[in-house]
C-alpha cells in the first residue's frame, strides 16, 4: 500500500503529545499509529527520550507497544528494574539506559478499531493514580478518534492533507458495514474498515456510499467459494 | 385492575434512570433509558437524543427507534433544526406545527414530516451555563406539548445531564469533552456490533440492536460490554 504517513507540519502532531504531558504528572509522551493492519509510523514525541522509546520498538518489533496493541489493554510498568525487563531483552536494557523508570502504554482504539498506541514515561518510579488513569483513557479516546479521521482522509482521492471531515466518522452505516465486513472477510475491525476504504478508493466513490451498499447487502466481501 | 397513578409512574421512571448509574455505567445506556422513559411517560411518539462531540457537532447518541429514518431525521437536524437551536441557546425550542416551519428548516421538516411527525419539542441538556446536547420529543399531532409533560421531560433530561456532568467535571471543560468522546466511541462499538449480528444472524439492524440490548439487560452488562464481546467474536447473538 502506498501512503500511510499522516501529513502535518509538526504543530498539530506535537499538540497531540503535549495534551498528555500537560494533563498528567509524566516526563514525556509519544504517539504512534499502526502495527497490525498497516505499517507503524511515529506521530509525535514530546522529547528525545520519548522519540527513542518508539524507535527502539519499531526496529526489533518487540516491546510493550506491541503487547498493548495485541492485547488491546494498557501495559503498566510503574517501577522498572533490571529483572522486569527480561520480557524484552533488547528493549528492556535500553529503557534503563535512557533513564526511564516508569512506562505506561495505552492502546488507541475507536470501537473495535486498533489505531495505535500512546506511550507515557517517567524518569522517576511511581504508578499513575486512578484519576490520572481515567484522564489517560479520555485523552486516548480523543487521540484515537483524531488519528483515525486523519488516517482515512490521507488516502482520500482529494489528496494528502485534505480537510478532515469528522462528521463522516459519525455516520452509523460506516460502522455497521465495518461489523458486517469483518464477518464476511474473516478479519478484524481495523482491517475491515481499511478494506471498505480501499474499495471506495479504487472505485472512486465516497466511503459512505460503499458502506450503504454493504448494509443494503448489495456488496459483499466474502471470499469466493471454490 | 388498579391503574398506577401518574406520580408513581414518574417516580418509577426516575428510579430506572438512576439504576443505570452503577459504578461502571456507560453514558450510552443512560441515554437509551432516558429516551425510552420519555416515550413511555410523555405524550410523545418518538424521542432522540443528540450530544455535542468535542468539535461541537451534534451526534445522535440514542433514539427510541434504531430505524435509520428516525436517526436520519435527527442527524439532518444536526445541520439545522430545533435541536441545534436548543443546543446553542440552552433554551427549550418548541415547534407546534412542523408544516409551518418548512421555510426555516427545509431539510429537517421534510424528513420529520415524511415519517408522520407534526410537532417537536427540544429540551436542552444543561447544567448552569453548560449545554451538552438536547432531547427531542416528536409527536404525531400538531400543538404544544402540555405543561406537565414538558416539566417531566425537563426533569428527566436534568437528571441525565447531572449524571454525566458531575460537579467535579463541570469545572474542567476538557474532562467533559473526554466523557462525550467516550460516549461517542461506545456508540461506534454498538454500531459495529450491530453489523456483526446483522451478518451472522441474517437480520436487519433494528433486530440486531434488539438482540444486543436484550443480551445486555439479561446479563447485567452495559451495551458497550456486550458490543465488545460481539465484535471480538466471543459472543454470538
Amino acid at each position: 500500500m502506498a501512503r500511510h504517513e499522516v501529513p502535518g507540519d509538526g504543530q498539530p502532531d506535537r499538540r497531540l503529545c503535549m495534551a498528555f504531558v500537560r494533563a498528567l504528572t509524566i516526563t514525556g509522551a509519544a504517539v504512534s499509529i499502526g502495527g497490525t493492519a498497516f505499517p507503524g509510523t511515529s506521530i509525535c514525541a514530546s522529547d528525545a527520550v520519548a522519540a527513542r522509546l518508539e524507535e527502539l520498538q519499531f526496529d526489533p518489533g518487540e516491546g510493550p507497544r506491541w503487547e498493548a496493541m495485541r492485547l488491546r489493554r494498557p501495559v503498566l510498568m510503574a517501577r522498572l528494574r533490571h529483572d522486569d525487563t527480561t520480557r524484552w531483552p533488547v528493549f528492556g536494557q535500553s529503557l534503563l539506559e535512557l533513564g526511564v523508570r516508569a512506562l505506561f502504554v495505552f492502546p488507541l482504539t475507536v470501537g473495535a478499531l486498533d489505531v495505535g498506541v500512546v506511550e507515557l514515561y517517567r524518569s522517576t518510579p511511581g504508578a499513575l493514580d486512578p484519576s490520572e488513569r481515567l484522564r489517560v483513557v479520555g485523552l486516548a479516546d480523543q487521540a484515537a478518534w483524531e488519528l483515525l479521521a486523519r488516517l482515512l482522509a490521507v488516502q482520500d482521492d482529494r489528496g494528502i492533507g485534505a480537510p478532515v471531515e469528522h462528521s463522516f466518522l459519525s455516520r452509523r452505516e460506516i460502522h455497521q458495514a465495518t461489523g458486517m465486513v469483518l464477518v464476511q472477510a474473516g478479519v478484524g475491525a481495523t482491517e475491515a474498515l481499511l478494506l471498505l476504504r480501499a474499495h471506495a478508493f479504487v472505485q472512486g466513490r465516497p466511503l459512505r456510499e460503499i458502506a450503504a451498499d454493504v448494509v443494503a447487502r448489495r456488496l459483499d466481501f466474502s471470499p469466493p467459494r471454490p | 385492575m388498579a391503574t398506577l397513578s401518574r406520580a408513581s409512574l414518574v417516580s418509577a421512571a426516575f428510579v430506572r434512570l438512576s439504576n443505570t448509574l452503577v459504578d461502571d455505567y456507560d453514558v450510552v445506556d443512560l441515554l437509551h433509558t432516558l429516551v425510552e422513559e420519555s416515550v413511555g411517560l410523555l405524550d410523545t411518539a418518538a424521542a432522540g437524543l443528540l450530544l455535542a462531540d468535542p468539535n461541537g457537532e451534534l451526534q445522535v447518541l440514542a433514539s427510541t427507534s434504531e430505524e435509520s429514518h428516525l436517526v436520519e431525521a435527527l442527524q439532518r437536524q444536526a445541520g439545522a433544526g430545533p435541536c441545534v437551536e436548543c443546543y446553542t441557546s440552552g433554551m427549550v425550542v418548541s415547534v407546534a406545527d412542523l408544516d409551518a416551519a418548512a421555510d426555516r428548516w427545509p431539510d429537517f421538516t421534510e424528513a420529520a414530516l415524511a415519517q408522520g411527525f407534526r410537532s417537536v419539542h427540544a429540551i436542552p441538556m444543561r447544567v448552569r451555563a453548560r449545554t451538552i446536547g438536547a432531547l427531542n420529543l416528536f409527536r404525531r399531532e400538531t400543538g404544544q406539548l402540555n405543561v406537565e409533560d414538558a416539566a417531566i421531560g425537563q426533569a428527566l433530561a436534568d437528571v441525565a445531564t447531572i449524571s454525566i456532568l458531575q460537579e467535579r467535571t463541570l469545572r474542567e471543560s476538557a474532562i467533559v469533552n473526554e466523557q462525550l468522546q467516550h460516549a461517542l466511541n461506545s456508540r461506534i462499538l454498538i454500531e459495529q456490533a450491530k453489523g456483526v449480528i446483522a451478518q451472522t444472524g441474517r437480520v436487519d439492524m433494528v433486530e440486531a440492536f434488539t438482540r444486543l440490548r436484550g443480551y445486555a439487560r439479561a446479563h447485567n452488562n452495559t451495551l458497550r460490554q456486550a458490543a465488545e464481546r460481539v465484535v471480538n467474536r466471543t459472543l454470538t447473538l
